[in-house]
């Protein structure tokens, strides 16, 4: 119960008026930037905060905000690219001389190339100080020329570790707030190891898991580390979320246990796909700027407040004008698509949390890492705009809660200056006839089922076995996906064994005999080394593996949606009850398993029933496959 | 279990740049005294004994705070032998060491320790460690530091 420690506000702290916003102080009074090339290091100060930079290496060996240090080591960006990578070689830059601009600002860059060797990226991190902001703005720039091998990233990240007497507040989100234990506390690890079980002091017996500090890419943009007596915060904020893959369901790590505070650039966990650049292609991309931010007074609470509306207003400034990168558009240098997107045959109004984007055609933007994405929220009637849009040709996405598909436009091209009026555009989910019964919403988490509430908690796939002794037998029409339905179909140790289960869905068809086609949508939301077999009243009727992304294991309710159609004859379907077998085949240990989004059974009486062959069976994710042919 | 990550030298690096008289280190002697002073000055002993065949060196644990204390730029963590690990010993090994005025680390020794086995681990890296130099005047000095490796 790593959350456990939560402190209570009944009331506006006074205390909250009291942040000092530096940014928000005029321009013309605060001091002028200042840069000094040291014999080790080069300094930046604006009086607010100041920075060392090692020349040889480019790790920030010291940040200060108002004279006082607030990291406990060097912040250093890495990369995952046949190894693991650290700047080694470097050279530093002056880009920006703050001589040059009266003391308005300075940026510096640390640069290496990679020569076409490994790792066959060159790799540039700029720091921008300006005049008055209490913080600095970070950028890196990523780049393989026509000529270096093939290529990838797994993994990139800009890595900070705080000074714990300064902070013990970890500050993720509003749901996950609360004081952390000092990174010198014993643990012993648990299985997955990144788990840890504290084993001494006030925290005896609670875990921590960076895991349970993850968040959805979408709608985050800020995150960091309070001090409940220092009253200072560190902050990593995001202006926008154009450069990270795997677009808004995608989580990344934001900061954990041992005063850890992250600035993920890309990142392959819970499926996601690393950037591949193959031999031959001229590939740069800019990730951030974000920004490092520090702020004074008043509570975690007041802090954290400051720290949100900073956030906004980094995202208001989006793109910055003061940014001068040739691979950063300004303002002028990009364009907006706007639309409605209206559903026909499905929930008149989009429900809260329906998003439209604009990324490359293929593969499934889940997959996709190479590239920059745009997303945002549609309003209830399908109205969106979506601003600060790099120039070129995407394909809009949308998807929805209750609607398991995806909405998908090709070839829409997004001219420089311009806003590109699409009008309405009309969603029509495939028909498959009459709903016989759902089980689940279709949000593409299994939120709605048995500890899906509550799921960034160690060993929740411990309960099964106890919770479920004779495994899921799920009847429609009286159970309850709450209690009935367990948030993943794990597996079981049987005398020592591991085996995979089956679970069954009970239902009544119509009281005659059928004909027609029969579909039984599968909308899963993670799975992991799973092998599915579907069957009806005992007879299979399709088999598959499925993706793997190892959701559960790190306490996530998503990881790569993927929707199956499963279309069968409906003369299978016996008048009366009826029974559905989901069978999760892979046992091996604790990780196989399958999280379920949503499953419908429709019944067309007047549609032929047709081969799967010419039925599309795989409707969303790239990254599965069947596994059995047994359909007729 | 034994369990040394970067993270955990890394936050045992906070008091790298610190006076060794810090009462923070105090904290990190696992024979810890009744108060930090107390603490301090059996820590301060402890220097002067484990380096005493050093005379320049322990002129250097003498000399007051430099006016910018050590940046660390670069770690590495120890790597204990499986046997050790197997072991599950665990506990905190303080070194103490002196870095030049070229930002290396050029001597190293362990100052407390809950198994021998953890000694010559802990200095090896320790000694690949780099930093920005101390300053004192305008000018890169060297100084002494020390280190708590928690093993955990």
């Amino acid at each position: 119960m790593p959350f456990a420690v939560f402190p209570k506000r009944t009331a506006f702290s006074f205390a909250a008026l009291l942040v000092t916003s530096a940014a928000l102080a005029g321009a013309g009074r605060d001091p002028a930037v200042t840069f000094r090339d040291d014999a080790f290091t080069l300094v930046l100060d604006n009086g607010i905060v100041a920075l060392e930079i090692a020349k040889e290496n480019g790790a920030v060996v010291h940040f200060a905000y108002r004279g006082k240090s607030l990291l406990s080591g060097p912040a250093y960006l890495d990369w995952q690219s046949d190894g693991n990578h650290h700047f080694s070689a470097v050279r530093c830059r002056i880009v920006t001389d703050p001589a040059t601009n009266g003391g308005d600002l300075a940026e510096i860059a640390i640069e290496q190339s990679g020569k076409g060797q490994r790792p066959a990226f060159d790799v540039a991190q700029h720091f921008v100080l300006r005049r008055g902001e209490s913080g600095c703005h970070v950028f890196a720039v990523f780049h393989h020329a026509s000529n270096y091998p093939a290529a990838s990233i797994d993994q990139s990240r800009w890595v900070l570790r705080v000074d714990e007497s300064v902070f013990d507040f970890i500050n993720v989100d509003d749901q996950r707030r609360a004081v952390m234990p000092p990174g010198t506390t014993p643990v012993r690890t648990l299985d997955p190891k990144e788990a840890m079980q504290f084993t001494e002091g006030p925290w005896q017996g609670r875990i921590t898991d960076k895991y349970h500090f993850f968040a959805e890419a979408g709608d985050h943009f800020v995150h960091g580390w309070s001090g409940t007596k220092s009253n200072l915060g560190l902050w990593l904020i995001d202006g926008s979320r154009e450069d990270h893959n795997g677009g808004p369901t995608k989580q990344h790590n934001t900061a954990h246990f041992g005063g850890v505070l992250l600035k993920i650039l890309t990142c392959v966990h819970y499926g996601a796909h690393a950037v591949e650049i193959p031999k031959g292609m001229e590939w740069t991309k800019v990730y951030g700027p974000w920004l490092l931010y520090a702020n004074s007074g008043g509570t975690p609470d007041a802090l954290w407040a400051d720290a949100k509306r900073q956030a906004e207003e980094q995202r208001r400034a989006w793109p910055f004008s003061w940014m001068h990168h040739p691979h950063y558009p300004d303002r002028m240098q990009r364009g907006e698509v706007r639309g409605r997107i209206t559903v026909h045959e499905g929930s008149p109004a989009m429900l809260p949390g329906a998003w439209v984007g604009l990324a490359a055609a293929s593969p499934d933007w889940q997959q996709q890492s190479n590239g920059y994405q745009f997303w945002g929220h549609m309003d209830a009637d399908g109205t969106f705009a979506i601003p600060n849009v790099r120039a070129g040709t995407y394909t809009l996405y949308a998807f929805a809660p209750g609607l398991a598909d995806e909405f998908r436009r090709d070839e829409v091209t997004v001219a420089a200056g311009r806003s590109l009026e699409l009008g309405e555009l009309a969603w029509r989910p495939p028909h498959f006839g009459r709903l016989l019964w759902q089980v689940g919403i279709p949000d593409r988490t299994a939120r709605e089922f048995r500890y899906g509430d509550n799921h960034r908690r160690w060993g929740l796939w411990r309960h099964y076995a106890t919770d479920f002794p004779q495994g899921v037998n799920f009847r429609i029409g009286s159970s309850r996906e709450r209690t009935d339905w367990n948030y993943a179909q794990v597996t079981v140790n049987d005398r020592g064994q591991w085996r995979g289960t089956a679970w069954d869905v009970e239902f009544e068809a119509p009281d005659h005999p059928m004909t027609g086609t029969a579909t039984l949508r599968l909308a899963i939301a993670s799975a992991h080394a799973a092998q599915l077999v579907v069957s009806l009243n005992g007879h299979k009727l399709d088999g598959f593996d499925l993706s793997t992304d190892n959701a559960m294991a790190r306490a996530g309710i998503r990881g790569q949606y993927t929707l199956r159609d499963v279309p069968f004859k409906a003369s299978r379907l016996r008048p009366g009850r009826n029974v559905l077998t989901l069978e999760q085949q892979t046992g091996r240990n604790m990780l196989p398993n399958v999280m379920y989004d949503s499953l419908q059974l429709y019944l067309d009486e007047q549609r032929r029933f047709e081969t799967f062959r010419d039925t599309p069976r795989f409707v969303i994710g790239a990254n599965a496959r069947n596994a059995g042919e047994d359909n007729d | 279990m034994i369990k040394t990550t970067s993270l955990l030298l890394s936050l045992a690096l906070a008091g790298a740049s610190l006076s060794v008289a810090n009462p923070s280190f105090a904290a990190a002697i696992p024979s810890a005294a009744d108060t930090a002073a107390q603490a301090a000055s059996e820590l301060d002993e402890k220097l002067a004994r484990l380096w005493a065949d050093r005379p320049d060196y322990v002129a250097l644990l003498e000399q007051k705070q430099s006016d910018r204390p050590l940046r660390v730029v670069s770690t590495v963590p120890p790597e204990f032998p499986k046997s050790l690990k197997r072991s599950g010993k665990k506990g905190t090994i303080l070194v103490s060491f002196f870095v030049n005025e070229e930002g290396r680390v050029e001597a190293a020794r362990v100052v407390d320790s809950p198994d021998e086995g953890f000694n010559k681990p802990s200095v090896a890296a320790v000694l690949k460690w780099k930093f920005v130099p101390a300053m004192r005047d305008g000018k890169a000095v060297k100084v002494s530091g020390l280190v708590p490796v928690v093993v955990q």
